[in-house]
């Protein structure tokens, strides 16, 4: 079935049509990430994944504003979901080998294995935080995951970039406090 | 999730609204008091605060900067990498032993062995924690590149991979050998056999650049000298592999890993690399060859702020002021004579180091071999290129600082009119015609491309030897505009019309006028005649024709106004009636020009917007209408509305506000009002000097400005050295057009004034042949130079002299200009002056008045200084004619 039809129908409440829609984005940016690899680097952001699939999948002048905040947000959780899973792949193949301890006093890249575990956490706290505001895990799941400004988000979302910023900080503050402060690493330096 | 914890939530959450846009004070007493009513809740609120304010802002660089491996590996989640013990053997290689330990990882001696070859090589086996996919595949991109690098200097990468141990290696040729600057001390080497040095190291580095390849790295510990005194350059290609490249900027850990004190300004900003990247960390690394420091003392904090801008000491200084010890640590056994090498290095040789570290790269080098010839030179004896800034780094500062329309000369100013005409097509673009917004974008690039490329590069003195001007890349750069652009004539078009301006501000009318009418025809044949870029460069023609062919002109705007818009406020129509306004105050219907200019004036504000430059343009006109009718008050008016607009759009110290200024002077000047017009004209002068520097033509000419109102205010000696500046440049710089034979004739005055009589003679006399040479002798626009050193001869009693050179003017002019002109009529009343001033000469000043005081009647009107002394001397000729004839009788 077409997507562009999948997210009408999601929208109206199909249950089962939004389960389709997310299974087809979730491929697609499976998809187009395994073909970006091949590609230059700087191609490999979420953002573009996640603009690219919309391209190739919902045909945007058919879709009102509303479904393409519907499918943004979709493909976003996909993206988050994809992140996540992968993680726990990386996790459960590492067991076998032995805990990791890597000296992080180069100033290069963290260890993966770290990073992975870090991202576990988050998604932890990013459903505490779902639970308790599903607008805030959202946006969360858009800005971070989905890789889109504010700015887009607040014309997708028809939300003033101000109000969006405010939440935005009060995610972010939430998921910080949630995960001690601490587990998230800081910028290399 | 109880309905509890959500309503508690909400609350939290709205408070955290509301107090985090509080400021500390406020926040602080608005917890306290809720502390008092629920200490709970204010202790979660405080929390979350806490982490607002803590936040190291990692979630706002997306997921692709926490986990960039992440994104990318999605594909491939089953390549996983097994940790086992170390190793004694990595790939092909059977590792000898340690050389070193660094941050990266260890450096092993290690071998191949193939067949009876022994291949010694330094193996860097990197640290764990390094993403071994992501650097073994980059690797593979690179290694091909890599291969091709074959140089005597250049250690060549042999092989990489990754370890059974899942870490990262690469081997390159084993050099045995000390890092540059130990060798340099143990040495005891000279600065000249520094220099000599890097010269080899600077060939390496452009064998590698011509192939595409930039170091990124470059430090003394990566430059290693052997026994035989010659130097190998390492890892090259590595820093690309190892970093997440500065091109991505997605995360700074690339430029992380470089070696911040050779790290060039774009690299720890995270801009991208460049040949002249490598350029930097060059001279960096001469600097610290040459006086034991580095350039920057810079501390993480400064890295972190950007703060790049510090700026360099000159090598020289820094060994001078330095202790032997520190002379020793860098010049070993030399170190006690360290004068004699801050001498040697004194001079060209700081020049040349300085120009290596400019913090902007397109002020530096183009690359290593432009560097490498400039030490050459020095090790010659010769003179060295660095000096001026490169042509593309003056056209950036200047497309970013706007234009200003002062004078046009000599090569320095070629560059900025070059961009100017670029900037003028850019803002056309940006105002005009956004319909086609991405096509013209294409087209802008183009035409920004074809400047600096086969315009600004040309003459690009690293380039070449010779330091061409402008003018002269801009000639030769028409010559290949039909050949690049064929088949796109949207391109062709907005270069030509670029060339036409450019070329027309730098004084070459004629090619102007040609790139102006060949812009226009290509797009009036392929596109019509109502496409807006024909109606552009049909603007664009009418413009430069003004100048030299009024009549064109105004038929140009004339026919023009039939293919424009049919409505009032139609761009293109707007400005061909700015055109024709402009053409009416030539031809002296000032008022026909004043009338019309009033009614578009609303138009034009509007379309253009205030302070557009076709706003200034109709001010300007405005202007030029009430000074030509000598309505000077009107003028000082309009001069000073156009200041405050042009300070208010573009700040009071910008040259167009400084033209501006200027006028207010001279509009002042002219209202006779000579100490008040002192004031602007002294401002603009000390805004420009500070500005633009004491040499800038603009300064010049501010400067010029200055002296002519102290000749008015008769400050004759004061006046010389604010005239002299200007004509000393313009003879230097060899300005064309007649600009410099105006400069000259105040400095004449000048001299006569102060009692300097022959040398005012001497530079009228120049004054005229110069004017016979450039414009053309007995040409009308030669007269009026004729016309001065007439003056001047019959001012200081050469009478005859005098006479003899105003017959031959009026004889001219009649000839080059309609009979009677009026031009030819100001010639006659000074022949008329010369004879009313010998008595003897009565007959024949009555026959010059017969002709020529009618005229003066019809020109200038009764109440004239002109008409009045011309009736004056006709009726004293004639009682003086009568008086001898009765004496006769």
């Amino acid at each position: 079935m077409e997507v562009t039809e999948l997210i009408v129908q999601a929208r109206a409440g199909d249950a089962a049509a939004a389960g389709r829609l997310f299974e087809s984005v979730y491929a697609d940016l499976r998809s187009l990430a395994a073909r970006q690899v091949g590609r230059m680097r700087a191609d490999m952001r979420a953002t573009s994944l996640v603009h690219e699939a919309w391209f190739r999948l919902a045909r945007p002048d058919a879709l009102q504003l509303k479904d393409r905040e519907h499918f943004f947000a979709v493909a976003a959780r996909a993206m988050r979901q994809l992140v996540i899973d992968h993680a726990r792949q990386r996790i459960a193949g590492k067991r076998g080998g032995g805990a990791v301890a890597t000296e992080l006093d180069s100033q290069l890249a963290h260890d993966g294995g770290e990073r992975d575990q870090e991202l576990l956490a988050l998604d932890q706290a990013l459903r505490r935080l779902e639970a308790l505001d599903a607008h805030l895990s959202a946006l969360v799941e858009m800005r971070f995951f989905g890789g889109l400004e504010l700015s887009e988000i607040a014309t997708l979302c028809n939300r003033s970039e101000r109000s969006l910023k405010r939440d935005w900080r009060k995610a972010r503050a939430f998921l910080h406090q949630q995960l001690g402060g601490e587990a998230l690493p800081a910028d290399s330096d | 999730m109880n309905e509890a914890e959500l309503a508690r939530w909400r609350r939290v959450s709205d408070l955290f609204d509301e107090l985090a846009e509080l400021d500390a004070a406020e926040r602080s007493a608005r917890l306290e008091a809720l502390q008092r009513e629920d200490a709970a809740l204010a202790r979660e609120l405080r929390a979350l605060l806490d982490a607002d304010a803590a936040d190291c802002g990692v979630l706002d660089r997306g997921v692709q900067a926490l986990a960039p491996t992440i994104v990318e590996a999605l594909a491939q989640p089953e390549a996983e990498i097994p940790d086992t013990p170390a190793p004694v053997a990595i790939g092909r290689f059977r590792l000898v032993r340690l050389l070193g330990r660094g941050g990266m990882g260890e450096v092993y001696l290690a071998e191949s062995t193939q067949g009876d070859f022994v291949q010694q090589v330094a193996l860097k086996l990197l640290k764990r924690g390094m993403d071994s996919d992501e650097i073994l595949r980059r690797f593979v991109q690179e290694r091909r590149i890599l291969a091709q690098l074959n140089h005597a200097h250049i250690a060549g990468l042999v092989d990489g991979g990754v370890s059974a141990e899942g870490r990262p290696y690469y081997a390159m040729e084993y050099v045995a050998g000390e890092p540059l600057t130990e060798y340099a001390r143990s040495r005891g080497l000279t600065p000249r056999e520094r220099v000599q040095l890097m010269v080899l190291i600077c060939d390496a580095v452009a064998h590698a650049q011509s192939r595409l390849v930039v170091h990124r790295d470059l430090k003394p510990s990566n430059i290693l000298v052997d026994g035989d005194g010659q130097p190998r350059v390492l890892d090259f290609g590595i820093a690309k592999i190892l970093s997440d490249s500065a091109e991505d900027g997605l995360t700074r850990t690339g430029a992380r890993a470089l070696s911040p004190a050779y790290a060039a300004p774009e690299q720890i900003r995270g801009e991208p690399v460049s040949t002249a990247t490598d350029v930097y960390a060059l001279g960096a690394v001469l600097y610290e060859l040459l006086c034991g420091r580095l350039p920057h003392r810079r501390s993480a904090a400064a890295l972190e702020d950007g703060d790049t801008d510090t700026t360099v000491e000159r090598p020289s200084q820094v060994l001078r002021r330095a202790s032997v010890e520190e002379a020793t640590a860098t010049y070993g056994r030399r170190g006690g004579d360290r004068d004699r090498a801050a001498r040697e290095i004194g001079g060209d040789l700081d020049t040349i180091v300085l120009a290596a570290l400019k913090r902007e790269p397109e002020r530096r080098y183009v690359n290593a071999n432009a560097l490498g010839a400039d030490l050459r030179r020095w090790l010659e004896g010769r003179t060295i290129s660095a000096r001026a800034d490169t042509a593309t780094y003056r056209l950036r500062r200047f497309v970013r600082r706007h234009r200003f329309g002062v004078l046009a000369g000599s090569a320095m100013l070629l560059f900025l009119v070059v961009s100017l005409g670029l900037a003028l097509w850019q803002a056309a673009i940006a105002r005009a015609e956004r319909n086609r917004a991405t096509e013209q974008a294409a087209v802008a690039t183009a035409v920004s491309n074809f400047l600096t490329e086969d315009v600004i590069r040309s003459a690009n003195p690293y380039r070449s030897k010779l330091d061409m001007s402008v003018t002269q890349a801009l000639m030769q750069a028409r010559g290949s505009v039909a050949q690049r652009f064929a088949a796109q004539p949207r391109t062709e078009g907005a270069v030509r019309r670029a060339l036409a301006e450019s070329l027309a501000l730098a004084g070459e009318r004629a090619p102007a006028l040609e790139e102006a009418r060949a812009a226009h025809a290509v797009l009036a044949a392929r596109f019509g005649e109502r496409d807006a870029d024909t109606l552009l460069s049909r603007a664009v023609l009418g413009r430069l024709l003004q100048a030299v062919e009024e009549n064109e002109a105004r038929r140009v705007y004339e026919e023009g106004l039939n293919y424009a818009g049919a409505a009032p406020d139609d761009p293109a129509r707007l400005r061909y009636t700015l055109g024709l306004a402009s053409l009416d105050v030539e031809l002296r219907k000032e008022d026909q020009a004043l009338q019309s200019l009033a009614a578009i004036e609303p138009a034009v504000r509007r379309i253009f917007g205030d302070g557009s430059d076709e706003h200034f343009d109709l001010l300007n006109h405005r202007m030029r209408a009430y000074a030509n009718t000598d309505r000077y008050e009107q003028t000082l008016v309009v001069a000073r509305e156009a200041l405050q607009l042009a300070r208010q759009h573009f700040g009071a110290d910008d040259p167009r506000a400084l033209e501006w200024l200027q006028r207010e002077g001279i509009a002042l000047r002219l209202l006779d009002r000579h100490e008040e017009a002192l004031v602007p004209v002294q401002k603009t002068l000390a805004i420009a000097e500070a500005r633009l520097g004491p040499e800038h033509p603009a300064t010049l000419y501010a400067h010029l400005q200055v002296g002519i109102v102290l000749m008015e205010l008769k400050r004759y000696e004061e006046a010389g050295p604010h005239i002299d500046p200007i004509v000393e440049y313009d003879r230097r710089a060899k300005v064309s057009g007649d600009n410099p034979l105006t400069h000259k004739v105040y400095q004449a005055r000048q001299r006569q004034y102060t009692g300097r009589v022959d040398e005012a003679r001497r530079i009228f006399e120049e004054i005229n042949s110069q004017a016979r040479t450039v414009l053309g002798a007995g040409s009308a626009q030669a007269l009026p130079y004729a016309q001065t050193l007439g003056m001047f001869l019959m001012q200081t009693g050469s009478h005859a002299e005098a006479e003899t050179l105003q017959r031959k003017i009026i004889a001219d002019s009649e000839k080059a200009l309609t009979p009677g002109h009026v031009n030819t009529a100001k010639y006659a009343f000074d022949l008329a002056e010369n004879l009313s001033a010998q008595p003897d000469r009565a007959a024949d000043l009555l026959a010059v008045l017969e002709t020529w005081l009618p005229k003066w009647e019809q020109f200038f009107g009764d109440k004239d200084s002109r008409v009045i002394d011309g009736r004056k001397w006709q009726q004293e000729a004639k009682q003086r004619l009568a008086l001898d004839g009765s004496a006769a009788k």
